[in-house]
């Protein structure tokens, strides 16, 4: 479970003053479930999801993964959740068999222990036939499935997607998409960025929409098209982040 | 358990199968002081034959005191050539065949029997180094006789031989260290390895950091259970052991270079390498801190730069802050400053000046402690402003 109470993350820049990225955000997100968090690019999302994974430290509020204090002990926080972003590279001058080793270390596998998590995901997300090439030489979404695969290396109780599938073809989306479903089949809590509606439509439990750092809706999909009398989310996302009446006409 | 290690051996994987890092920190400094030593030596080489050219003299009477003194010339290794006259030898001069003759003139042995003073012309382009190397061999030949003849009037006039030279100089030599290094890799090897030392790790710098913000592995990283300070530990001895590795090359290419017995470096390595076991040590135990210091700074201003391009471009304004006080250490033997304990304080130019003395066999405790304890201190302050970096959150929004 993921459960915030007024978290709020002000950055300060030397030329334009205080910049709000986060303000006042309370949410829960509840094991077994994928939280959605809408919004456009620059709506605070990502920020949202640095805070809660410990690297960046709230301004002012409190947020507890898996019921630990981000503040209190964030070392145990990161040992309980998983990170992806469609984003973050690979080291190219690594194999991915490396690279899932590396991280394995980092998070406190050993040993036989190791061994068996790596040959388990890599059959899984079938890496095998590139596992031990370069990164640098691995196509976008063999890249995705290392990356996927690094992700879930810990087991974590706790995932968070920003944006997963940027860049990737159709094919590969599909993939991730089905990935993810799987993880909130096997009880994980979810908390899923995108601006993509359809991707929210099809995997999101609950959909909070972020505008200008403000958490301005939530509830499920459904929930949210009554509320605002559309039939689209993308119409009630609008009309939930007060854009123009005429374009949406 | 021990993230550093962890963060230190694929750091160390990485820099070893990237060929801009292998380039500069193995064959970079071995083929750069193999190249310059090779350089060095064919200019030694060189001068030393310039020494036994060809002198060509304008025909003319040949006496007895011009055949004694052209045998003279020929005893010291010089090959003489008749030209047939001044403005022949003028011609020849400028376009480059001839770099001293001489003109005898007329009356050398009538005149010196006399005696009177005899004036020798000598005839070279002033720019021409080859040929001011000549003159002075014509001008030890000249001083030479000169000292037969007045030996001869001397003792005609019953004076004591040895008031040829009523005042002089006899050199007693004082040997102050136990080692026998050539000037040459006392000026030129503290700054080789010194540069190296900073320079092996300069092209692994921007990507150990910057290039992971960039990439955004970085974050990946820092979401890991792993502390930052363990994880920028980890970078910075990766940093280290780049900078020793090329330091170390840059030694071992000296050695190769010594043990290759090439023929133009004979005169380079006439005593030796002049590296005794305790200098060895003193340069071992200088360099480690300075490393560790280049270690740091590096990882500073890559920690720093929003990017791996501002972290080249800070990194190349970094490199003449080291190149300066390295370069100033070729040259520091000719000042008064090579004796003073400041130098010890001066990081980087102190390591090169304990490195000389080192060559030279001399071992002044309290400036390798200063020197030590300056690097450790400069160090340690870049590694606890690199680690606070790492802590700051700006680390990933600086991007």
């Amino acid at each position: 479970m993921v459960r915030t109470e007024e978290l709020r993350k002000v950055f300060i820049d030397g030329k334009r003053g205080e910049i709000v990225a986060v303000s006042h955000a309370t949410f829960e997100a509840k094991e077994g479930q994928i939280l959605g968090l809408l919004g456009k690019n620059g709506a605070g999302k990502s920020t949202l999801l640095r805070m809660l994974s410990t690297v960046l430290t709230p301004t002012s509020g409190r947020a507890w993964v898996n019921g630990i204090d981000t503040q209190g002990d964030a070392q145990k926080v990161r040992q309980n959740l998983g990170f992806m972003s469609a984003s973050t590279a690979l080291y190219g001058r690594m194999s991915p068999r490396e690279i899932l080793r590396y991280f394995g270390e980092l998070y406190g596998l050993k040993g036989q222990q190791l061994a068996n998590r790596l040959n388990e995901l890599i059959e899984k997300f079938e890496i095998g036939p590139y596992a031990d090439g370069l990164c640098d030489k691995l196509s976008t979404g063999q890249k995705q499935r290392v990356n996927i695969a690094r992700t879930l290396l810990h087991d974590p109780q706790v995932l968070f997607f920003d944006e997963p599938t940027s860049g990737l073809d159709v094919v590969m989306s599909q993939d991730v998409m089905a990935f993810v479903e799987n993880e909130r089949d096997r009880g994980k809590t979810i908390i899923y960025c995108t601006h993509i509606m359809s991707e929210v439509e099809r995997l999101c439990d609950q959909v909070i929409c972020i505008h200008d750092g403000e958490l301005m809706g939530q509830g499920t999909v459904e929930e949210l098209k009554e509320r605002t009398g559309h039939s689209t989310l993308e119409q009630a996302f609008l009309t939930i982040v007060g854009y123009k009446k005429e374009v949406l006409a | 358990m021990n993230w550093t290690l962890i963060v230190f051996k694929k750091e160390w994987r990485e820099m070893l199968r990237d060929k801009r890092v292998k380039r500069a920190m193995i064959f970079g400094p071995i083929i750069s002081v193999a190249l310059m030593m090779m350089l060095f030596g064919v200019i030694f080489s060189s001068v030393s034959k310039a020494t036994k050219s060809s002198i060509y003299v304008v025909k003319g009477p040949r006496d007895a005191a011009v055949t004694a003194f052209l045998g003279a010339l020929d005893k010291a290794g010089m090959k003489v050539i008749d030209v047939e006259s001044v403005a022949a030898a003028k011609k020849g001069i400028a376009k480059g065949d001839i770099r001293l003759a001489l003109d005898f003139g007329q009356g050398m042995e009538s005149k010196l029997a006399k005696p009177e003073p005899f004036v020798l012309n000598a005839y070279f382009d002033p720019q021409e180094q080859k040929a001011q190397i000549a003159l002075s061999v014509v001008e030890k030949a000249t001083d030479a006789s000169s000292e037969g003849i007045l030996k001869a009037i001397l003792k005609e006039k019953g004076v004591d031989e040895a008031f040829i030279k009523p005042l002089s100089v006899k050199r007693n030599e004082v040997k102050v260290g136990e080692s026998n290094s050539s000037q040459f890799l006392v000026q030129l090897l503290p700054y080789f390895i010194v540069i190296w030392a900073f320079f092996g790790a300069l092209s692994s710098a921007s990507d150990i950091v910057s290039g992971e913000k960039e990439r955004q592995t970085l974050e990946t990283l820092l979401i890991s259970p792993a502390p930052r300070n363990q994880i920028a530990i980890g970078k910075l001895l990766a940093l280290i052991a780049a900078s020793l590795t090329a330091t170390t090359m840059a030694v071992l290419s000296i050695f190769m270079m010594y043990y290759l017995k090439l023929d133009f470096l004979k005169q380079m390595f006439e005593n030796g390498l002049g590296l005794t076991v305790s200098g060895l040590l003193v340069i071992i135990i200088t360099l480690i801190p300075t490393c560790a210091l280049f270690g740091s700074i590096l990882l500073a201003i890559t920690s720093y730069a929003k990017n791996t391009r501002e972290a080249q471009t800070y990194l190349s304004q970094a490199s003449m802050f080291v190149t300066m006080p390295a370069a100033f250490s070729q040259i520091i033997g000719f000042t008064d400053f090579a004796q003073s304990q400041v130098v010890y304080a001066i990081p980087i130019l102190n390591t090169a000046n304990v490195i000389r003395n080192a060559l030279m066999g001399r071992y002044d405790a309290v400036g390798i402690a200063i020197t030590i304890s300056t690097g450790v201190l400069i160090a340690a302050f870049a590694v606890w402003y690199s680690v606070r970096l790492f802590n700051r959150e700006s680390i990933l929004s600086r991007i």
